[in-house]
């Protein structure tokens, strides 16, 4: 039964593929004929799952990088569905009739609410687990939900690789027999004091006193003891430290970062730490790989338009940690700057309209001098405006434009110094759609 | 002229960005020439509970509520006399379940709550979400925004707003809210001040009035509140208000 579920599906997924659809559907089906099909595949001896709210698909795409480089063979779902039927999907096209993945490595990104799903069936032999902070909380609830959710599924064969910074991944270790190896980024000059909004976990879940911050990166992120010394940052082995030309160095290992966003030095660590541990690439071929190779960010992008210099920073809206590093960035880089916000849904997922997440965003760094003038854009524009006069933003600065259709021209009109452009997946369809067809 | 407003678990009870609403009432207090002092103020202090003329108390986690309610025990008696005594309340979100008489847990067992109102809570296995768009007595325009819980709300005799969209007090329920004497609570989650500028000056007024009744009113900083309510409502809501109307 099990070799013809498979043998059917793979045949199907090829069919699929002619009609150039490929999908998550030949899993789906394969799921419906054999509920218990993903324990039926024979898995690599290096078989990785990465989640996190954020950084999923940077970090799959480094591992896939580091272990091709390294002549491998690896099998990856980063390009298709992270959900259930995406990991089978996956399995599928990789694995012999019989259900043998014929990749060497596997690299399987997850949503954080599949965990279970994917976990009940099959244990990947490295976990990494990169981040949880408050996300999408209409579709997901909050975060004790979904950390609860990946929590109860891990097992003690699992190695896991952990994001020492945030204390609530830290805290998945606190009961895990098993392995576990730690990245981490060491105090830089961009760390502060103070905490930037509210945070995912304050107090300390053994001993119920207020966590001490040493220092933040952004978010939850950054070094944090107990005042009982009951719960505290563990000591990191592979921790990475930021020069100041903009890379850092890891286990004596120098990595360029093709922009300085502190966010791609967590992904790099945990590929890093990740292809070390598993024993199959030399530190050597790891910093070669993640040097050499051109790694594309999903999230930034630079772009001409007219005489305007743009910066296009994917930030997913009803996801804090999304859009404060996009602030973030936008704060940390130099000259004169003009910011363009909007959106006309707030989720290609759900046709939710919620804005409350807007007041976990930290548009009061927008204070800064640096920006020039701000424009809020698409249906929502004056709620934006609202949230802008609340963080104390100077509002002689703020436009606005509820229609965003012409958004070439309101770009190229309304930009002072270089335009930054902080725009969910709606928008980033709409600026690239345009931008293509200005090139025809 | 001084207002002392207590933001209680500030840190702990923050899931959808309730410190905006704070913001948003300083900002209108202070066109009054009223100077406003937020404290913040959560698990590890002593509360003294008389000293504030607004306690507020935002939405958090089911552990972290559980973990609040036990500190906030401690207050019960301070509670109820300051509730009687007509100090201010703003509530939002879960965190009004703190003020029923108990709370029924997912495994059925129950907790001691304040006791404030008659209502008790129970939890549901899954969460209830909606976009709201309620009316209200004392107010001339609807109140939106958002519920995102896993309680629902029995013996509540005294509701605030009529549903017109939302979840209620439960699926399907006609009335939300509790208020009596100065307490007002939702369960609409996050910025509710911001988003309803109407409410937001209606309290305001209210607190002003009540404290320093010869203060002549003057104009409130709320006009792109307004534009950003309006606008919402007649993209999303527009069928709703017509039948308002």
């Amino acid at each position: 039964m099990k070799v013809l579920v498979i043998m059917f599906t793979k045949i199907l997924q090829r069919i699929l593929k002619l009609f150039g659809r490929g999908s998550s559907l030949p899993g789906t089906i394969a799921r419906k004929l054999s509920p218990n099909i993903l324990n039926k595949f024979k898995l690599p001896n290096i078989t990785i799952c990465v989640t996190g709210t954020t950084g999923k698909t940077s970090i799959s795409g480094i591992l896939c990088q580091i272990y091709e480089q390294a002549g491998y063979t690896v099998g990856n779902n980063s390009k298709g569905s992270n959900l259930e039927d995406g990991v089978i999907s996956l399995l599928l096209e990789n694995s012999t009739v019989t259900g043998k993945v014929k990749t060497d490595v596997l690299v399987i990104e997850l949503d954080e609410r599949y965990v279970k799903r994917v976990f009940k069936h099959m244990q990947p032999d490295y976990f990494i687990v990169n981040n949880i902070s408050r996300d999408q909380m209409a579709r997901n609830g909050h975060f004790d939900i979904v950390w609860n959710d990946i929590h109860e599924n891990i097992t003690d064969s699992i190695h896991l690789i952990l994001n020492a910074d945030d204390p609530l991944i830290y805290r998945m270790a606190l009961d895990h027999q098993g392995k576990v190896s730690y990245y981490g980024l060491r105090r830089t000059k961009y760390s502060r004091d103070k905490a930037n909004g509210a945070l995912d976990l304050s107090y300390c879940p053994i001993c119920h006193h207020k966590l001490i911050f040493d220092y933040f990166h952004y978010g939850n992120i950054g070094g944090y003891h107990c005042p009982n010394h009951d719960f505290s940052r563990p000591n990191v082995v592979y921790e990475s430290v930021l020069n100041d030309d903009g890379s850092f160095t890891i286990d004596g290992q120098v990595i360029q970062t093709e922009n300085n966003a502190l966010y791609q030095i967590y992904n790099l660590s945990a590929g890093y730490v990740t292809a070390l541990v598993s024993g199959a690439v030399d530190r050597e071929k790891i910093a070669y790989a993640l040097n050499y190779l051109k790694l594309k960010t999903k999230r930034l992008d630079t772009f001409q338009i007219g005489k305007v210099e743009a910066t296009l920073l994917l930030s997913k809206n009803d996801t804090p940690i999304s859009y404060n590093q996009s602030i973030d960035y936008i704060c940390n880089q130099k000259g004169k700057k003009t910011v363009f916000l909007g959106f006309n849904t707030i989720s290609i997922m759900y046709n939710i309209k919620d804005i409350s997440w807007m007041y976990d965003v930290n548009f009061e760094l927008l204070q800064d001098e640096s920006i020039e003038k701000i424009v809020c854009m698409g249906s929502f524009a004056y709620d934006i405006g609202v949230r802008l006069k609340y963080a104390n933003i100077d509002m002689e600065k703020v436009v606005y434009f509820e229609d965003s259709t012409p958004m070439l021209s309101i770009i190229a009109e309304n930009t002072i110094g270089h335009a930054y452009l902080v725009f969910p997946f709606d928008m980033e369809h709409q600026f690239q759609a345009l931008m293509k067809e200005k090139v025809k | 002229m001084e207002f002392h407003i207590a933001h209680l678990y500030y840190d702990i009870l923050n899931l959808y960005g309730e410190h905006g609403n704070l913001n948003a009432l300083k900002r209108q207090l202070e066109t009054q020439g009223i100077e406003p002092v937020i404290h913040f103020l959560s698990i590890d202090d002593e509360i003294d509970i008389s000293k504030f003329d607004l306690i507020y108390i935002g939405a958090g986690t089911e552990e972290n509520e559980k973990f609040v309610l036990s500190h906030l025990m401690k207050y019960k008696n301070d509670i109820l006399s300051a509730i009687d005594n007509g100090t201010f309340f703003l509530i939002t979100g879960s965190a009004l379940n703190f003020f029923g008489k108990k709370w029924i847990q997912k495994d059925d067992t129950e907790l001691e709550c304040l006791g404030a109102f008659g209502f008790e809570v129970k939890e549901e296995p899954m969460r209830m979400i909606d976009e709201c768009y309620f009316t209200c007595d004392f107010l001339k325009t609807p109140v939106i925004g958002f519920q995102n819980q896993c309680t629902v709300m029995k013996n509540n005799d005294a509701t605030m707003f009529t549903v017109k969209r939302g979840i209620g007090m439960y699926p399907n329920s006609q009335r939300e809210g509790v208020h009596k004497n100065h307490f007002y609570g939702t369960y609409l989650i996050g910025p509710v001040l911001v988003r309803n500028p109407e409410l937001l000056q209606y309290l305001a007024m209210e607190m002003i009035r009540t404290k320093y009744p010869d203060v002549v009113f003057q104009p409130f900083d709320l006009e792109l509140d307004l534009k950003a309510h309006d606008h919402y409502i007649d993209r999303y809501f527009s069928k709703l208000k017509i039948e308002e109307e």
